[in-house]
Protein backbone atom coordinates (compact mmCIF):
# COMPACT_ATOMS: atom_id res chain seq x y z
CA UNK A 1 0.00 0.00 0.00
CA UNK A 2 1.34 3.21 -1.01
CA UNK A 3 1.09 6.20 1.69
CA UNK A 4 1.36 9.69 1.76
CA UNK A 5 1.68 12.75 4.12
CA UNK A 6 1.19 16.10 4.02
CA UNK A 7 -0.33 19.21 5.83
CA UNK A 8 -4.12 19.96 4.47
CA UNK A 9 -4.38 22.56 2.23
CA UNK A 10 -7.10 25.21 1.36
CA UNK A 11 -8.32 24.36 -2.78
CA UNK A 12 -4.79 23.13 -3.23
CA UNK A 13 -2.78 23.51 -6.96
CA UNK A 14 -1.88 20.74 -8.79
CA UNK A 15 0.60 19.12 -7.24
CA UNK A 16 -1.34 18.07 -4.20
CA UNK A 17 -3.84 16.02 -6.07
CA UNK A 18 -0.55 14.41 -7.94
CA UNK A 19 0.60 13.34 -5.24
CA UNK A 20 -3.25 11.84 -3.94
CA UNK A 21 -3.15 10.59 -6.95
CA UNK A 22 0.27 8.72 -6.81
CA UNK A 23 -0.70 6.85 -3.70
CA UNK A 24 -3.51 4.57 -2.17
CA UNK A 25 -4.26 6.68 1.04
CA UNK A 26 -3.47 9.77 1.96
CA UNK A 27 -3.18 11.15 5.42
CA UNK A 28 -3.67 14.83 6.34
CA UNK A 29 -1.19 16.04 8.70
CA UNK A 30 -3.27 18.29 10.77
CA UNK A 31 -1.62 17.50 14.37
CA UNK A 32 1.32 19.88 13.03
CA UNK A 33 1.38 23.58 13.77
CA UNK A 34 -0.54 25.84 11.51
CA UNK A 35 1.98 27.99 9.21
CA UNK A 36 0.71 31.69 9.25
CA UNK A 37 1.47 32.69 5.62
CA UNK A 38 1.41 29.31 4.39
CA UNK A 39 -1.33 27.32 1.97
CA UNK A 40 -3.12 25.81 4.76
CA UNK A 41 -6.15 28.42 5.04
CA UNK A 42 -5.87 30.27 1.77
CA UNK A 43 -5.06 29.63 -2.04
CA UNK A 44 -5.21 31.72 -5.21
CA UNK A 45 -7.08 32.14 -8.02
CA UNK A 46 -6.86 34.16 -11.19
CA UNK A 47 -8.36 37.65 -11.44
CA UNK A 48 -8.14 39.75 -15.34
CA UNK A 49 -4.79 37.02 -15.65
CA UNK A 50 -3.91 38.46 -11.97
CA UNK A 51 -3.44 36.28 -9.01
CA UNK A 52 -6.12 37.16 -6.09
CA UNK A 53 -6.28 35.37 -2.80
CA UNK A 54 -9.00 33.31 -1.77
CA UNK A 55 -8.75 32.99 2.28
CA UNK A 56 -10.74 31.68 4.90
CA UNK A 57 -10.97 33.36 8.27
CA UNK A 58 -9.88 31.67 11.30
CA UNK A 59 -10.11 32.62 14.60
CA UNK A 60 -6.79 33.17 16.94
CA UNK A 61 -5.01 31.45 14.17
CA UNK A 62 -0.99 30.93 15.43
CA UNK A 63 1.95 29.28 14.45
CA UNK A 64 1.82 28.16 18.02
CA UNK A 65 -1.48 26.12 17.67
CA UNK A 66 -1.82 22.56 16.20
CA UNK A 67 -4.14 23.05 12.41
CA UNK A 68 -6.82 20.81 14.25
CA UNK A 69 -6.77 23.48 17.51
CA UNK A 70 -7.53 25.86 15.42
CA UNK A 71 -11.72 27.37 14.11
CA UNK A 72 -13.49 28.65 11.00
CA UNK A 73 -14.66 32.15 11.05
CA UNK A 74 -18.63 31.31 11.02
CA UNK A 75 -20.38 33.82 9.15
CA UNK A 76 -21.80 33.68 5.59
CA UNK A 77 -20.45 37.47 4.44
CA UNK A 78 -17.07 35.84 3.65
CA UNK A 79 -18.14 33.07 2.13
CA UNK A 80 -20.57 35.17 -0.10
CA UNK A 81 -17.50 37.32 -0.67
CA UNK A 82 -15.85 34.35 -1.75
CA UNK A 83 -18.47 32.83 -4.15
CA UNK A 84 -18.93 36.52 -5.48
CA UNK A 85 -15.62 36.95 -5.93
CA UNK A 86 -14.95 33.72 -8.17
CA UNK A 87 -18.48 33.80 -10.01
CA UNK A 88 -17.10 37.46 -11.15
CA UNK A 89 -13.52 36.02 -12.29
CA UNK A 90 -14.64 32.69 -13.99
CA UNK A 91 -18.18 34.05 -15.18
CA UNK A 92 -17.26 33.19 -18.81
CA UNK A 93 -15.27 29.89 -18.16
CA UNK A 94 -16.52 27.01 -19.78
CA UNK A 95 -17.02 25.16 -17.03
CA UNK A 96 -17.90 27.41 -14.57
CA UNK A 97 -21.35 25.67 -14.27
CA UNK A 98 -20.14 22.75 -12.90
CA UNK A 99 -17.23 24.25 -10.90
CA UNK A 100 -19.14 26.89 -8.97
CA UNK A 101 -21.89 24.63 -7.43
CA UNK A 102 -19.48 22.42 -6.26
CA UNK A 103 -17.57 25.37 -4.28
CA UNK A 104 -20.66 26.48 -3.08
CA UNK A 105 -21.62 23.17 -1.49
CA UNK A 106 -18.05 22.59 -0.11
CA UNK A 107 -18.14 26.55 1.40
CA UNK A 108 -21.32 25.75 3.29
CA UNK A 109 -19.25 23.12 4.86
CA UNK A 110 -16.50 25.76 6.01
CA UNK A 111 -17.87 26.16 9.60
CA UNK A 112 -16.54 24.75 13.52
CA UNK A 113 -13.25 23.04 12.86
CA UNK A 114 -10.55 24.05 10.13
CA UNK A 115 -9.12 20.51 10.11
CA UNK A 116 -12.04 18.97 9.47
CA UNK A 117 -13.38 20.81 6.58
CA UNK A 118 -10.48 21.06 5.00
CA UNK A 119 -10.68 17.16 5.12
CA UNK A 120 -14.17 17.72 3.49
CA UNK A 121 -13.02 20.06 0.98
CA UNK A 122 -9.94 17.77 -0.63
CA UNK A 123 -12.76 14.78 -0.47
CA UNK A 124 -14.94 16.55 -2.31
CA UNK A 125 -12.37 17.84 -4.79
CA UNK A 126 -11.07 14.32 -5.03
CA UNK A 127 -14.49 12.82 -6.17
CA UNK A 128 -14.63 15.48 -8.66
CA UNK A 129 -11.80 14.78 -10.28
CA UNK A 130 -11.97 10.92 -9.85
CA UNK A 131 -9.31 10.54 -7.33
CA UNK A 132 -10.76 7.44 -5.07
CA UNK A 133 -7.16 8.23 -2.63
CA UNK A 134 -8.50 7.30 0.91
CA UNK A 135 -8.15 10.09 3.08
CA UNK A 136 -7.20 10.31 6.72
CA UNK A 137 -6.68 12.83 9.53
CA UNK A 138 -3.51 11.96 11.29
CA UNK A 139 -5.32 13.48 14.63
CA UNK A 140 -7.68 11.59 14.10
CA UNK A 141 -6.36 8.20 13.67
CA UNK A 142 -2.63 8.06 14.62
CA UNK A 143 -1.27 9.13 18.33
CA UNK A 144 1.16 11.75 17.93
CA UNK A 145 3.52 10.27 20.96
CA UNK A 146 6.24 12.34 21.33
CA UNK A 147 7.36 12.14 17.53
CA UNK A 148 8.30 14.49 15.25
CA UNK A 149 9.95 14.64 11.51
CA UNK A 150 10.36 11.54 9.76
CA UNK A 151 10.24 9.23 12.85
CA UNK A 152 6.35 10.57 13.01
CA UNK A 153 5.93 9.89 9.48
CA UNK A 154 7.28 6.41 9.60
CA UNK A 155 5.14 5.37 12.91
CA UNK A 156 2.43 6.40 10.72
CA UNK A 157 3.53 4.02 7.77
CA UNK A 158 4.12 1.47 10.19
CA UNK A 159 1.04 1.44 11.62
CA UNK A 160 -0.82 1.73 8.68
CA UNK A 161 1.10 -1.19 7.10
CA UNK A 162 2.28 0.81 3.87
CA UNK A 163 4.69 -0.88 1.46
CA UNK A 164 5.76 2.84 0.31
CA UNK A 165 5.96 5.93 1.29
CA UNK A 166 5.57 8.92 -1.47
CA UNK A 167 6.64 12.70 -0.43
CA UNK A 168 7.23 15.28 -2.65
CA UNK A 169 11.17 15.55 -4.08
CA UNK A 170 11.19 18.91 -2.30
CA UNK A 171 11.46 17.00 0.75
CA UNK A 172 13.71 14.10 -0.03
CA UNK A 173 16.70 15.57 1.63
CA UNK A 174 14.18 15.44 4.99
CA UNK A 175 14.25 11.62 4.81
CA UNK A 176 16.63 8.53 5.38
CA UNK A 177 15.90 6.00 2.79
CA UNK A 178 17.96 3.78 5.22
CA UNK A 179 15.65 4.03 8.28
CA UNK A 180 13.05 3.34 6.02
CA UNK A 181 14.11 0.40 4.49
CA UNK A 182 15.07 -1.25 7.63
CA UNK A 183 11.36 -1.45 8.74
CA UNK A 184 10.54 -2.69 5.06
CA UNK A 185 9.81 0.58 3.53
CA UNK A 186 10.04 1.92 0.21
CA UNK A 187 10.42 5.68 0.00
CA UNK A 188 9.77 7.13 -3.51
CA UNK A 189 9.62 10.79 -4.55
CA UNK A 190 7.14 12.48 -7.14
CA UNK A 191 8.34 15.33 -9.65
CA UNK A 192 5.47 17.18 -11.18
CA UNK A 193 5.72 16.63 -15.17
CA UNK A 194 4.20 20.21 -16.40
CA UNK A 195 6.33 20.34 -19.88
CA UNK A 196 3.39 18.72 -21.60
CA UNK A 197 0.97 20.06 -19.76
CA UNK A 198 -1.75 21.59 -22.59
CA UNK A 199 -4.80 22.76 -20.00
CA UNK A 200 -6.14 26.01 -20.30
CA UNK A 201 -5.50 28.11 -17.49
CA UNK A 202 -6.77 31.63 -16.43
CA UNK A 203 -3.10 33.45 -14.80
CA UNK A 204 0.21 33.73 -15.77
CA UNK A 205 1.28 31.18 -12.91
CA UNK A 206 -0.37 28.17 -15.17
CA UNK A 207 -0.94 25.18 -12.76
CA UNK A 208 0.02 26.73 -9.67
CA UNK A 209 -3.17 28.45 -9.13
CA UNK A 210 -5.65 26.80 -7.14
CA UNK A 211 -7.10 23.63 -8.90
CA UNK A 212 -10.13 25.98 -9.25
CA UNK A 213 -8.45 27.69 -11.89
CA UNK A 214 -8.02 24.29 -14.01
CA UNK A 215 -11.15 22.96 -13.32
CA UNK A 216 -13.05 26.13 -14.40
CA UNK A 217 -11.08 26.05 -18.33
CA UNK A 218 -10.90 22.03 -18.94
CA UNK A 219 -13.22 18.66 -18.60
CA UNK A 220 -12.61 17.49 -15.32
CA UNK A 221 -11.32 14.62 -17.35
CA UNK A 222 -8.42 16.80 -18.68
CA UNK A 223 -7.59 17.79 -15.27
CA UNK A 224 -7.83 14.01 -14.01
CA UNK A 225 -5.13 12.99 -16.56
CA UNK A 226 -2.90 15.93 -15.76
CA UNK A 227 -3.25 14.24 -12.10
CA UNK A 228 -0.98 11.23 -13.13
CA UNK A 229 1.71 13.63 -14.80
CA UNK A 230 4.09 13.18 -13.05
CA UNK A 231 7.98 10.95 -12.14
CA UNK A 232 8.16 8.80 -8.80
CA UNK A 233 12.08 8.51 -7.99
CA UNK A 234 13.78 6.02 -5.59
CA UNK A 235 16.43 8.39 -2.89
CA UNK B 1 9.25 38.00 -13.24
CA UNK B 2 12.49 38.10 -10.81
CA UNK B 3 13.00 34.73 -8.52
CA UNK B 4 12.88 37.28 -5.58
CA UNK B 5 9.17 37.71 -6.88
CA UNK B 6 8.72 34.40 -7.25
CA UNK B 7 10.19 33.31 -3.23
CA UNK B 8 7.69 36.59 -2.58
CA UNK B 9 4.94 35.23 -3.61
CA UNK B 10 5.55 31.22 -2.77
CA UNK B 11 6.13 32.09 0.82
CA UNK B 12 4.33 34.93 1.67
CA UNK B 13 7.89 36.64 2.68
CA UNK B 14 8.86 40.11 1.88
CA UNK B 15 11.10 40.30 -1.34
CA UNK B 16 13.54 42.21 0.09
CA UNK B 17 13.92 39.59 2.42
CA UNK B 18 15.12 37.50 -0.48
CA UNK B 19 18.78 37.20 -0.71
CA UNK B 20 21.37 34.76 -2.24
CA UNK B 21 22.09 33.26 1.36
CA UNK B 22 18.61 32.61 2.23
CA UNK B 23 18.09 29.05 3.34
CA UNK B 24 14.53 27.62 2.21
CA UNK B 25 14.29 25.77 5.18
CA UNK B 26 14.60 28.66 7.51
CA UNK B 27 11.42 29.95 5.60
CA UNK B 28 8.35 29.41 8.00
CA UNK B 29 5.94 28.92 5.12
CA UNK B 30 8.28 26.16 3.56
CA UNK B 31 7.74 22.77 2.77
CA UNK B 32 7.84 19.92 0.10
CA UNK B 33 4.71 20.80 -1.60
CA UNK B 34 5.40 24.54 -1.50
CA UNK B 35 8.78 23.57 -2.39
CA UNK B 36 7.32 22.30 -5.63
CA UNK B 37 5.40 24.90 -6.44
CA UNK B 38 8.59 27.37 -6.21
CA UNK B 39 9.77 25.23 -8.79
CA UNK B 40 7.10 24.91 -10.85
CA UNK B 41 6.88 28.70 -11.07
CA UNK B 42 10.65 29.13 -11.44
CA UNK B 43 10.92 26.99 -14.38
CA UNK B 44 7.80 28.53 -16.02
CA UNK B 45 9.31 31.86 -15.49
CA UNK B 46 12.77 31.49 -16.78
CA UNK B 47 11.68 28.33 -19.44
CA UNK B 48 13.71 26.18 -17.99
CA UNK B 49 13.60 22.43 -16.24
CA UNK B 50 15.45 21.44 -13.09
CA UNK B 51 16.85 17.50 -13.10
CA UNK B 52 15.54 15.61 -10.66
CA UNK B 53 18.42 15.66 -8.22
CA UNK B 54 18.67 19.61 -8.22
CA UNK B 55 15.06 20.09 -7.11
CA UNK B 56 15.76 17.71 -4.04
CA UNK B 57 19.48 19.20 -3.64
CA UNK B 58 18.43 22.95 -3.66
CA UNK B 59 18.72 24.70 -0.35
CA UNK B 60 19.24 28.37 -1.03
CA UNK B 61 17.97 31.13 -3.03
CA UNK B 62 21.65 30.91 -4.87
CA UNK B 63 21.61 27.58 -5.85
CA UNK B 64 18.00 27.91 -7.99
CA UNK B 65 19.45 31.47 -9.59
CA UNK B 66 23.12 29.64 -10.58
CA UNK B 67 21.06 26.84 -11.94
CA UNK B 68 18.98 29.14 -13.90
CA UNK B 69 21.87 30.75 -15.24
CA UNK B 70 24.02 27.82 -16.29
CA UNK B 71 20.93 27.40 -18.30
CA UNK B 72 20.50 30.63 -19.57
CA UNK B 73 24.23 30.87 -20.58
CA UNK B 74 24.18 27.63 -22.54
Amino acid sequence: MRLAIMQPYFLPYLGYFQLMAAVDKIALLDDANFINGGWINRNRIAVQGKPHWLTLPLAKASQNRLINEIEIVDDQLWKRKIIRSVELSYQSAPFAGQVLPLLSEILQEARGSLSAFLFYQLRCLADYIGIPTQIERTSVRYPKDALTGQRRILDICIREGASTYVNPLGGRALYDAELFASAGIKLLFLDPDFSGLTLRHGGQEGPCLSILDLLMFNPVIAVREATEMFRLSPS
Amino acid sequence: MSLGRIFSEVFSIPEKTVNDSLDLRDISSWDSMSHMMLIARVEEAFAVEFTGDEIADFRTVRDIREAVSQRETR
